[in-house]
Parts: structure tokens; sequence; C-alpha cells
């Protein structure tokens, strides 16, 4: 893994660890607590941290990443410049014609960085972004879904950078013109869309600081923008056409002016708690539900002093006491993209990328397909939409795709300990470290016994006997460790994030 | 209640009608005339998410302001299907040429259209539409609630009375407090061969397998799990359990190889193994399908291909629930969340309010209901709502699956007598 020089790293962080914090206060509990959380990490906070930053379940993916300690892992993580190049191309290469690409493979390029680079944590935070900023695919057409890749790109490239001019873009992002109606918005005619979602969703929340006036006046100020097709290169441009904005002045948040695309970012940021708003979601992301005040009120003050750059406030978060407290590390449950990805960045195993959308959509959680630009639905909203069930089939999936498996070179025995060594209880203890469950006695004990049996139908009754499992058995390996790992996925602890 | 007949007389030439149409319908001779509806309703809801575009499902064949209206994509009489023979001939409409199979069976009688559905007070917004047709309630927040979840707490407790067929069913099933079931939808052409292949060694190991999945569930403590994740993943295994228990996979009829078509198949496989299941819930297609602002076309075009999808699916479905001899407890409901504009654009329809309902089914008086569509309602900008849809909601609750609907229902709204569209 590419490393930067000391020097690049520690300056900013000595900035973001030392600037701006309060006083610690004797009395806060550790889950509301912004203070770094002292002494060494224990097995399953690292499990948390690799959980939350790597899109992986065990503590195995971070030892070597965290033998220089948390400080240096983060920086590495925050800065964004460190990529993946070779996955990118890698990447790049499902896309047959970079003008044209279909849905699938818009879908499977970002599933295929989500699941082999090496820097998943661009993905991640371009993921939250796309939850947040929520363009379906499903608007555009082949004209002009290249300019969807655009937008994820931009979330790629500032998922960890300045909020600023990430809310510039997304005002001007072709993709998010089209999708909210900002090439409709003329200033004979003003189209309310994106001006609404802009407060409503993107920077202040339902009802939170603006009005039925702002709404349209702000309407007003993004007027312009015009779709222009391109016959000869079949190709959608989104392109500013000054004859259709409308130049008079507007007053936004009590403040008249001739006001244009940034002034609308500058007036709510100036004006309105963007940063509240913000750090709220970012701390509910990583941590729990429901932040206390004084923890988002700390972290948008600190987003303010860093000049709205969002690394600084990922940086007190993940370094945080309340980070690796216990409530963040149960609070949440995985979505069907945090369960997919996971197991497949968990276990290295392939399954084919036409599969992993496949079930992904199938459980509601496409990728590049929100439902609605209110992005996805959180926590246990997830388990009313059979997800848990389809969930349950894309572990099979993993589990049971034995043939494509050993044609992509990702065999099960990888997972396992050597064959000298594999007794059932040995195979349990491997896997369930890998997956970061955390088994009692009587659990290990059941899987061990799984392990050891012999199922076999008589007519339509399932009768059971011992056999004893031998490690080195190819057919006990394939089957029963198989059935092992999948009986781990379904474990009711794997459902947390 | 009492129990009506299946209709006499002219239905037994539909039905022979109806029989002839094509490969598709197999003979049901144990579908006797007259044979009483068991009690034992069930209702298979598909909805054509997006906003079905009324006027070109259900076209009015003697209206002159139709073609004015659409002439990108108006559809001539001649080219629809005609709907003039059978117990409920009418010659006023003709239905869309992509839906051949709903077209025999509205001439076996067993159809009924529900015209310029809606709700006082319509909202043009997908999301706000589909919020109130899921909670059955125009007032926000006014309960909470989807009415399917409202009905499943109060009459049908057991996970497999209520099935979401496939994804997409979060509004209506949401708020709820008794889990419902999952079908198990993977389209097998797209999936490796992983579930229950019938490789005997494997699939006793895969039997073994889940047993052992759900003793560890009910046993584990998963600290910090919430209560409600427990108890929906403790209903799958129950729920594996008993899809995927000792039965033999019975071999369906030809289902198209849709996800509308696979998950209607699912659906049979549980009547077939006379699961105690009241309530189905299916998406008729993709999120855009029915959503037509561009490229929406006549005779041809994405409605067409949506519609066709539909029809598909329905006709194997039917044939299957005749074959099996349910085809008499079954009401399919095909609705939307609102109908289109009666003007097209240059190329599609934007956002209206009337809609089209359609009751298929052994169970259903076919027919046409609601106020007919006139050359007033067609000129203006939208279809009127006229027909409350918690109208045919309740009759069905009442009438089909025999529960007070009152308190699924309880927003005051313009309630009218019942259709009288179950039999």
């Amino acid at each position: 893994m590419p490393r930067l020089s000391a020097a690049a790293i520690s300056f900013p962080l000595l900035l973001w660890a030392c600037g701006g914090s309060s006083p610690p206060a004797v009395t806060t509990p550790p889950e509301a607590s912004l203070e770094p959380e002292p002494g060494q990490l224990d097995t399953q906070q690292v499990t948390h941290l690799s959980r939350r930053t790597q899109w992986t379940t065990g503590s195995y993916a971070l030892t070597d990443s965290l033998a220089d300690g948390i400080d240096g892992y983060l920086g590495e993580l925050l800065d964004p410049a460190h990529r993946d190049l070779f996955t990118e191309t890698e990447a790049l290469g499902l896309i047959a014609d970079a003008d044209h690409p279909t849905e699938s493979e818009l879908v499977q390029w970002w599933l295929h960085l989500m699941v082999k680079s090496r820097v998943p944590f661009r993905e991640i935070m371009a993921f939250f972004w796309h939850d947040h900023f929520a363009t379906s695919i499903e608007r555009f057409d082949r004209f002009s879904r290249y300019l969807l890749k655009a937008q994820i790109e931009k979330l790629r490239w500032l998922g960890t950078g300045d909020l600023r001019q990430l809310l510039y873009f997304m005002l001007t992002d072709p993709a998010m013109l089209i999708w909210l109606n900002g090439v409709d918005n003329t200033r004979e005619q003003i189209n309310e869309n994106l001006a609404r979602e802009f407060y409503e969703r993107f920077t202040l929340g339902v009802d939170n600081g603006y009005t039925q006036a702002d709404i349209q006046e702000t309407a007003r100020a993004l007027t312009g923008y015009r779709v222009e097709r391109d016959q000869q290169a079949q190709l959608d441009r989104v392109v500013f056409d000054p004859s259709r904005a409308d130049t008079s002045p507007k007053t936004i948040f009590g403040r008249t002016g001739n006001h244009g695309f940034h002034d609308v970012v500058d007036l709510v940021l100036a004006e309105r708690p963007v940063a509240e708003f913000i750090c709220k979601r970012l701390f509910e992301h990583f941590c729990y539900a429901d932040a206390p005040p004084e923890v988002v009120a700390q972290l948008a003050a600190k987003l303010r002093t860093s000049n709205y750059h969002i690394a600084p406030v990922l940086y007190t978060i993940l370094r945080s006491r309340a980070f690796f407290a216990a409530r963040s590390r149960e609070s949440h449950l995985k979505s069907p993209v945090e369960m997919g990805v996971g197991l497949l960045r968990t276990t290295r195993l392939a399954l084919p990328l036409s599969i992993v959308d496949y079930l992904l959509a199938s459980q509601g959680q496409r990728p590049l397909a929100p439902p609605d630009v209110g992005g996805w639905p959180d926590d246990d909203d997830w388990l009313g939409a059979g997800s848990l069930v389809l969930g349950s089939q894309f572990a099979h999936a993993l589990a049971t795709s034995r043939a494509y498996q050993a044609q992509h070179y990702t065999p099960i025995d990888l997972l396992l300990p050597v064959v000298s060594e594999r007794t059932a209880n040995a195979v349990v203890r491997s896997l369930a470290d890998r997956l970061g469950l955390v088994l009692t006695p009587d659990e290990i004990a059941t899987y061990e016994q799984y392990l050891d049996t012999q199922a076999v139908e008589v007519g339509t009754e399932l009768q059971l006997q011992h056999d004893t499992f031998l490690g080195n058995y190819p057919m006990h390996v394939s089957e029963r460790v198989r059935g092992l790992l999948f009986l781990l996925t379904q474990h009711p602890s794997y459902l947390l994030r | 209640m009492t129990v009506p007949t299946v209709m006499k007389g002219p239905a037994q030439i539909s039905r022979r009608d109806f029989l002839s149409t094509g490969a598709a319908f197999l003979a049901a001779s144990h579908l006797e005339l007259g044979l009483p509806r068991t009690t034992d309703g069930f209702i298979t809801l598909i909805n054509l998410v997006g906003g079905n575009d009324a006027l070109n499902t259900l076209v009015p064949t003697r209206l002159q302001a139709y073609a004015l209206q659409r002439p990108a994509i108006a559809i001539a009489p001649a080219a629809g299907l005609p709907l003039d023979t059978g117990p409920f001939a009418n010659s006023d409409y003709v239905l869309h040429p992509a839906m051949p199979a709903l077209a025999s069976l509205y001439r076996a009688g067993f159809v009924a259209f529900v015209r310029t559905v809606g709700y006082a007070g319509a909202n043009m917004s997908h999301f706000s539409s589909q919020d109130v047709w899921s909670r059955g309630a125009v007032t926000p927040t006014q309960p909470d609630s989807g009415w399917i979840a409202r009905y499943k707490d109060l009459y049908a407790p057991e996970a497999i009375n209520v099935v979401a067929l496939g994804l997409g069913q979060q509004l209506d099933f949401r708020g709820g407090t008794t889990p419902s079931t999952f079908s198990l939808i993977p389209d097998p052409s797209t999936l490796p061969p992983y579930t229950f292949t019938g490789d005997l060694p494997f699939r006793a190991n895969d039997r073994l397998r889940f047993q052992v999945a759900e003793q560890v569930a009910l046993r584990a403590r998963a600290v910090g799990l919430p209560e409600r994740a427990r108890v929906a993943q403790l209903a799958m295994w129950d729920q594996f359990r008993e899809l995927r228990g000792t039965t033999p996979p019975v071999v369906p009829p030809a289902y198209p190889g849709t996800s509308l078509g696979s998950v209607l198949s699912s659906s049979a496989e549980m009547l077939r193994a006379a699961r105690p299941v009241k309530i189905f819930y299916a998406l008729g297609g993709q999120a855009d399908a029915f959503d037509t602002h561009y490229d929406q076309g006549g005779v041809v075009g994405r409605h067409a291909e949506s519609l066709a999808v539909v029809d598909a699916a329905l006709a194997a479905y039917a044939a299957d629930l005749q074959q099996m001899g349910v085809w008499n407890r079954a009401v399919i409901v095909l609705f939307s969340e609102f109908g289109r504009r009666n003007a097209s654009t240059s190329t599609g329809t934007d956002h209206g309010t009337g809609g089209l309902m359609i009751l298929i089914g052994g169970a259903v008086r076919g027919g046409m209901y609601g106020p007919d569509l006139t050359e007033e309602a067609v000129s203006a900008f939208t279809l009127p709502m006229l027909v409350d849809f918690r109208t045919v909601y309740e009759e069905l609750l009442s009438r089909h699956l025999e529960v007070d609907s009152a308190p699924v229902f309880t927003e005051t709204y313009n309630r009218q007598p019942s259709l009288g569209v179950i039999l």
C-alpha cells in the first residue's frame, strides 16, 4: 500500500487534533465525548474501525495498517491523494463505450471499485454522499447516462474535501440539473424542484430555516441551464444559456442581490446551520442515531473553523471516544450494500458482479438507483423490505458458488487454517474471527456439531448422523465449510453494521 | 355473508370463449359453473408504480376529445382489443392491444374496470400520492402506517398471512407490529445454482443448514440488536422452513421470465402448498415503467411494453390459479398512484389524477364501474377522481376477506356505497 511521507500527514493532523476542541469535561460519558480515545484499541474496537472504514468485518484487515498507530492510519484514510489507480483502471475497463455506458456497466463499475479497491474509504464516503445527493440512474438514457458517472466521480474526489466546493459542484452538476429539473427552470417559468431539495435534503433539512419565498427566490437564482442534444456525438450536454437566466435582484434569507449559483451556496453557509445539519449526518452515520446536540455543535464549530473542510471533522469523529464507544458499535444494522460488499471484501470470495448487482437490486439498494431524492432507508427500515431474506440469499450465493470461485482462484480453503490444524473447532474460530463475530462457547459447540454431522435424506425425512469433520477431506471442506460460512453470516450479531 | 354463484347464462358461453383463447389457459374441468365460492378469499395486489395512463389502457372509442387531446399517442378504436362480447359486453371502450389475456378474461366475465379512481385533493407528486395510497389516508402521517400493516395487525397475525412478493412495498407494510412473509424470489435464470437443487447430498446439507441457523437465531444474544430485527429474522427462518421444507418443487405452468412472472409463480407455489395467505403484494414493473413522460407510444412503445409484461404474467397466473382450483377465491387488483394528463406532450404524458383500477378473478363481478368517461372529462386538463380508492379496498376487505374494514380505514372520506364488484 503506498504510504505518504510522515511530513505530509503529520502537519495537518496536528492541527486537527489540537485545534478548536473544547476543554475535556470530566462528566461527559464516552459515547458523547469527542476527545481522542485513549490508550490501545482492543480487538472489538479495531473490528469496529475496520467495519466503518474498510467495509470489512474482521480485525485482521487492519493489523498491518495500525502498526504505526491510529493517527497515521487516519491520515492516510482521509488523504484524497491516496488512491488505488490499478483498481480504478480495471473498473473503467468494464465500460465498453465511455460516452454511452449502459446501466449495468455503470453499476458494475462502481461495485468493482467498492469490492476491490485498496482504498475503500473513498467509496464509502462517495456512497455516503450518493445517498445524500441521491440521483437515480433511471432518470437517464444513453445520451445522458455518462453525466451520472461524472457526478459520482465528483463525489469520489470530494468525499473528504471541501463542503463548499462540493455544494458548488452539486448545484451545477449536469446530472443533478437534469434529475431535479434545473434544466427546466427558466426566468419565464421557474421550477422549484432543485431549490427545494437543496434546502430540504442537501443543506438544512425539512422546514429548517427557509420559507417558500426563499425557495422561489433561490429557484430564480438557479435559472439558466438547459439540455442541448448533440446528435452527431449522440450526447446530451447541459449548457448555460444567459437568455434563460434571471438576472434581476433576488432576496434570499433577507439578503438582496443579483444572486447566482455560488451566492446561493455562500448565503446558506453564512446564514443558516448547514454545518450542524451535515455534521449530524456524518456523526450519525459513523456512530449512532440521535446525536447529542452538544456533540453536533462541537463538530459544526470544527467544520466552520476548518473553512468547511470535511476531513478534520471525520478525523475528530473517527478518533473519538464516542466512535469507539459500545453504543456506536451496536446501534446500526447493515444495509444491503454494506452486507453484500462487506461479505465480498471480508471473504475475498468471487461472485459475478452481474449477480451482485442483481441481488442488491432485489434487496432494494442498487447503487446509482436510490428510490428517490431522499436516498435509501436506514437501519431497521430495511427489515420491512424483504431484504433480510434476500440478504440471506446473497450470503447463500456467496457461500455456495463453488465452481465460479474455483475458476477465479478464490477457493474457500484460503479462509481456513492450514490443513494440519484444521479441526472443527479451529475452523469455526477462524471463520468467526474473519467475520468479526464474538461467539459464546455454546454457539461454537453448535457450529462444531454442524461440521461433525452428515445429513442424509431418506424419503422426505432428514436423518443426521455423526461423522467427524476431517479438514483435509475435500467433500467436507467444500460442503460443510461453505455451510458454516453461510451459518455464521446468519448469526443475529452479523446483522449489526 | 351470502355466497353468490358465479355468473350464469352468458357466462357459460363466455367461459368457453375464455378457455379457448389459447394454450396459456389450460382446461379446468373442476371449475364448474355455479360452484359455491369458498369463503377463503385472497387478494393479489399488483402496483403499476409510476402512474399508469388510464386513457390509453382502457381506450374510449366514442369520445372525439380523446384523439384530439393525444395526437402523439392516441390508439385508434380499430387497433384496440374489443370488449364487446361476453356477459359484460361493452363497445364504448377497447383495451390496449398489448393486453390480450386481460381482454379474454374480460370477455369471460372475470374483469372489472373501475374508472376515475383516486382520492380528494389529488396530488400529482409520485411520493405524495403513493404515500396516500399506501397509508389509505390523505392527511399526512395520520395514521402513519400502511393499510396492509393495519389489516395484518388486526386480522392476519401470522407472518404467512401477508406476503410481499419481491421488493419495493415498504410503504404499504410499514408501521405494523406483526412481521410479514417475504417471498424468495430470485429469478433462477440469473443466479448460480446455489439453492435447493434437488442434488441429493447437497440438498440434505442445505436443509440441515437452515435448521442450525434457526436454532442459533433462537438462542443467540446479539447485544444491541433491535428487537424488531430479531423478530424479523426469526420470522424469516420460520418462512424458510415453511416454504422450503419437504415439498418437492412442482414445475409451474410457463411463467414469463420477468420479475413479475417470477413473483407470481412464487405466489402460486404458496397457494399450491395451501398456505393461508390473505394478501399478496407485487410491483407491476420497475420504478419508471409506467411513468411515461417520454416515448410512451400508442400501440407500440414504452407503455405497450410495460402493459405487455403485466399481461403475460397475468395470463400464466390466471391459468395456474384455474388449474389448481383456487380461481374462485382470487381477486387480482391492478392499481397505480394516479392516471396521467389528458393531453399528450411531444412523446408522452405528464402526471395526472384520475386513474384506472382493474380487478380480476373468479370472485369478481365483471363489467364497468365508476362513472362513464365523457367528452367533458376527457377535454379537461386531467381526469377527475370520482371513486375514492378506499371504496374499493373496503369492499375487498369486507366482502372478500370478510373482516370489518372500518378499523383499517379510519380517515373520514367521501365514502360511497360499495360498487358490488365482489360476487
